[in-house]
């Protein structure tokens, strides 16, 4: 499936990749997809839905903010420590083959289901490689539980109006 | 929000944000570990006394820190 990726949803999924190990997590999720997304159009979407605030720098500080927050909900004050990257990646070459699991955390089903609905839509929509705009339509599909829902609500950015503002212009047939 | 009601309420909090605490506890836990197990090493702890602390077998604790 990820043959099928275009060169920006490698890219998409390479930072995803790095957003998750830097921040000391153990498996890539939809949020670290989303902070993927981000990375790759976030001026696309800033312009498309007129914000200026649709940075990478604002989904990590929001993805932060939600652990200070969820700590002190549970009666713990303590700021969580500063990202950091996790045991295993010390030292490893930052060049991996990106499709392989061997030097890269795992995703989770989340994510692994997310990047199914985004083949899935692409077919239907007769694309024949998955692109940015297809991960949009799957992340509109997701249960507003999903962590990479939930940080699109923090940042104020509604799954729909994301997946409209993403659909492809001038798309090469 | 005041953090001591809602400590006693902690099962009141939406399931979404406990668990999001949680993951970011053991994320925290990782990372002191990784510090403090350095910080041990380098003050001469030996891998059976830091896995003694860590209530690990030494295997366990070279495996994962040493290089």
């Amino acid at each position: 499936m990820f043959r099928r990726f275009t060169g920006e949803m490698r890219e998409l999924t390479m930072a995803a990749v790095h957003e998750a190990e830097r921040r000391g997590d153990r498996h890539i999720g939809t949020e670290h997809l989303v902070l993927g997304l981000v990375s790759v159009r976030g001026h696309e979407l800033a312009a498309a839905l007129d914000r200026d605030d649709v940075t990478l720098d604002a989904g990590r500080r929001e993805l932060g903010d939600a652990d200070t927050e969820a700590l002190a909900a549970v009666g713990l004050g303590a700021a969580p420590l500063a990202a950091e990257p996790g045991q295993r990646l010390r030292g490893t070459s930052r060049r991996r083959r990106w499709w392989s699991r061997a030097n890269h955390i795992p995703f989770t089903s989340g994510a692994k289901d997310t990047f199914e609905a985004s083949l899935h839509t692409a077919l239907e929509r007769g694309d024949r490689h998955i692109g940015v705009e297809h991960l949009a339509g799957a992340l509109e599909q997701r249960d507003p539980r999903d962590p990479g829902v939930a940080l699109l609500r923090r940042l104020d950015l509604d799954p729909s109006a994301l997946a409209r503002a993403l659909s492809p212009r001038g798309h090469a047939a | 929000m005041d953090v001591t009601a809602a400590a006693e309420n902690a099962t009141d909090v939406d399931p979404a944000v406990g668990l999001r605490a949680v993951v970011a506890l053991k994320r925290m836990s990782e990372q002191l570990e990784r510090r403090h197990v350095a910080r041990a090493r380098r003050d001469g702890w030996t891998w059976q006394q830091i896995g003694d602390a860590l209530g690990v077998s030494r295997q366990a604790v070279h495996r994962k820190h040493g290089n």
